[in-house]
């Protein structure tokens, strides 16, 4: 028997990674990025870890709090979660905290932790879509000094002992540990189920609770930031030579002809020596 | 000083390491620095010589605990190793392991970490390291600072060269002794699965499919064409976007772009791939990219040197079939 479990998804906020290039504004004088037009969405990797969660709470029964910390956070972009099963939104949202980094981030997360209290299982994405740093869960993990269970796609639980597997090079690995634990769960767990708008609709009745950074007795000024140097936004634009044909027959044909010729092509052979 | 953690992968020195070795020379020379790495494994006497000349001291720490990876063990063994040494930066390969080992330690050792690098550069005045990296997916490019000692760093593999010669002297190499209880580790690995393992790495094509394909059926299609471009050229594979990964049409040692492989062929074939920006960090160093794709607005074209406008179902069996005529 498996007792109901006490669940903290952890769930960044970021520009929306589906958002056109446009949206994004590079300051390279201010060194700052701007996204505009597009509102803000759940990091899509840490929606695995919420999808995760549901999972667990509909197997074994159970209460899931998701947890966000940032400068100025969407209610209604998080309650996303909300209205796909978690039961409880807590925000830390202070000023302070912007351009904070992993190291930090996950400091806040852990001051909040703790001000939440009793926790069995601790979940996160492998990554946010804005910094790519894949730092935040391993860290959480040591300042609460819990065992950690990276890159998860799969995941049992009986009584306390946790089994997982842990995508690898390889395949996979089958882990223990015991609760309490941190799991950052991986997008070959699978994707956030569908939420229908009528859910949305209802979950403004779920709470929501907002702290900030003295809430937890953090002073902002000692936390950790990255001070940028150089901004840009690389160009990846090639000039693309369609193929073409009267009919998909010809243009196949086309392109057979084409990979012969880049074969035989002097620069692809002088790449061939190099390489 | 300069500590170079040597990764390792199926038992062998991962080549990261050595790019890392060459990086670790050139801050050597700018700042005057020694040049330290550490080895961590078991029966690690093969590659130790080796490894020594392109250092001044190397450590190395040989315990049965090693054997396999397991990232509490490993975490614990090189904090002890960074505290006792006290590197001035601890450069790591962004690895499977490296992308784990380095998080945590940068919790224990309480400095700010960044990780998968693409460039670094020591500050000639304060010292500190320039980080270069792509973020927001890899539609920006960031070089960014952190304040403080040691500089904690893992760096994506090829974004420097190998390291060749060895220096002028062979460097010291010290054995640790380093008690390790096995009640250091809190998860324990009670089976390891071994799956298709794919090495995209070194293929002269790669044929990719994206969410486009509709189905696993379409990497069969890819597949079939494989086999008919192994009789142009020496190596070629069958990669992946992110989707069919997610939809279990794939393995993931297939997945090409921003949590996947990032691969440099002399040929890229884009099959049903839109082109997001979080696919093309992992395929932007191809030499040739060719895209087939019926959205003729598809974002994929506007990084091609060759594009194809239609069904992918139609144009790769004409595609096969004018290949074989050409053989």
């Amino acid at each position: 028997m498996t007792k109901e479990l006490k669940m903290i998804v952890c769930i960044k906020q970021v520009p929306d990674p589906e958002a056109p290039a446009s949206t994004i504004e590079v300051d390279s004088k201010q060194m700052q990025i701007r996204v505009r037009g597009v509102p803000p969405v759940m990091n899509p990797p840490d929606e695995a870890a919420l999808e995760a969660a549901l999972q667990l709470k509909e197997k074994y029964g159970g209460r899931i709090t998701v947890l966000s910390v940032g400068e100025n956070l969407s209610v209604p972009t998080l309650r996303k979660a909300l209205a796909a099963g978690a039961d409880e939104l807590t925000l830390v949202q202070d000023p302070g905290l912007s351009d904070v980094d992993s190291l930090s981030t996950a400091f806040v997360l852990y001051k909040a932790i703790k001000r939440i209290g009793e926790y069995d299982l601790v979940l996160t994405g492998r990554q946010a879509g804005d910094w790519n740093e894949g730092q935040v869960g391993l860290i959480l993990s040591e300042l609460l000094k819990v065992p950690a269970i990276n890159l998860v796609k799969k995941l049992a639980i009986e009584g306390s002992e946790i089994t997982a597997y842990k995508v690898t090079p390889f395949g996979y690995e089958v882990v223990k540990t015991v609760i309490p634990a941190v799991l950052i769960v991986t997008h070959e767990f699978g994707e956030l189920r569908y939420v229908p708008f009528i859910a949305l609709q209802k979950a403004r009745e779920k709470p929501v609770k907002i702290w900030d950074a003295k809430d937890l007795s953090i002073d902002p000024s000692n936390l950790t930031k990255r001070r940028i140097v150089i901004l840009y936004e690389p160009s990846r634009e090639r000039s693309c030579f369609f193929v073409e044909g009267e009919t998909l027959e010809e243009k196949g044909k086309n392109l057979a002809l084409l990979i012969k010729e880049i074969q035989k092509s002097e620069s692809y052979l002088s790449l061939q020596k190099v390489g | 000083m300069v500590l170079v953690e040597m990764g390792e992968e199926a038992d062998k020195i991962t080549p990261v390491s050595l790019e890392l070795l060459s990086y670790a020379r050139k801050v050597s020379l700018e700042t005057g620095g020694v040049i330290l790495a550490v080895m961590m494994g078991c029966n690690l006497n093969r590659e130790v010589e080796e490894i020594a000349w392109h250092t001044h001291k190397l450590y190395v720490l040989d315990h049965p605990l090693l054997r396999e990876f397991n990232p509490d063990i490993h975490v614990y063994a090189l904090e002890k190793i960074c505290a006792r040494l006290n590197p001035t930066y601890i450069l790591i390969g962004h690895t499977y392991r490296g992308a784990e080992v380095a998080p945590r330690l940068a919790a224990r050792l309480k400095v700010p970490l960044t990780t998968d690098c693409v460039g670094l550069e020591a500050d000639a005045e304060t010292g500190l390291l320039k980080r270069k990296k792509q973020v927001f997916c890899g539609s920006v490019v960031a070089t960014y600072v952190f304040e403080g000692f040691p500089q904690l760093v893992t760096v994506r593999p090829k974004t420097f060269e190998a390291v060749k010669e060895g220096l002028e002297k062979r460097g010291e190499v010290f054995w640790l002794n380093l008690e390790i209880d096995e009640s250091v580790s809190k998860t324990k690995i009670v089976e390891k699965i071994r799956e298709e393992r794919v090495v995209l790495d070194d293929a002269e094509v790669i044929i990719a499919g994206g969410r486009g394909l509709g189905g696993p059926e379409g990497f069969k299609e890819l597949e079939k064409l494989k086999t008919v471009l192994e009789r142009f050229f020496r190596r070629v594979e069958v990669g992946s976007s992110r989707p069919p990964v997610e939809k279990g049409w794939v393995s993931p040692s297939r997945q090409i772009g921003l949590t996947g492989e990032k691969v440099s062929p002399q040929i890229y074939v884009a099959v049903g791939i839109s082109g997001a920006v979080q696919h093309a960090v992992g395929m932007e160093n191809s030499k040739i990219i060719i895209s087939i794709n019926k959205d003729p607005n598809a974002q994929i074209f506007s990084i091609s040197n060759y594009g194809v406008v239609g069904d992918y179902k139609e144009i790769l069996p004409a595609f096969r079939r004018g290949l074989e005529e050409l053989l």
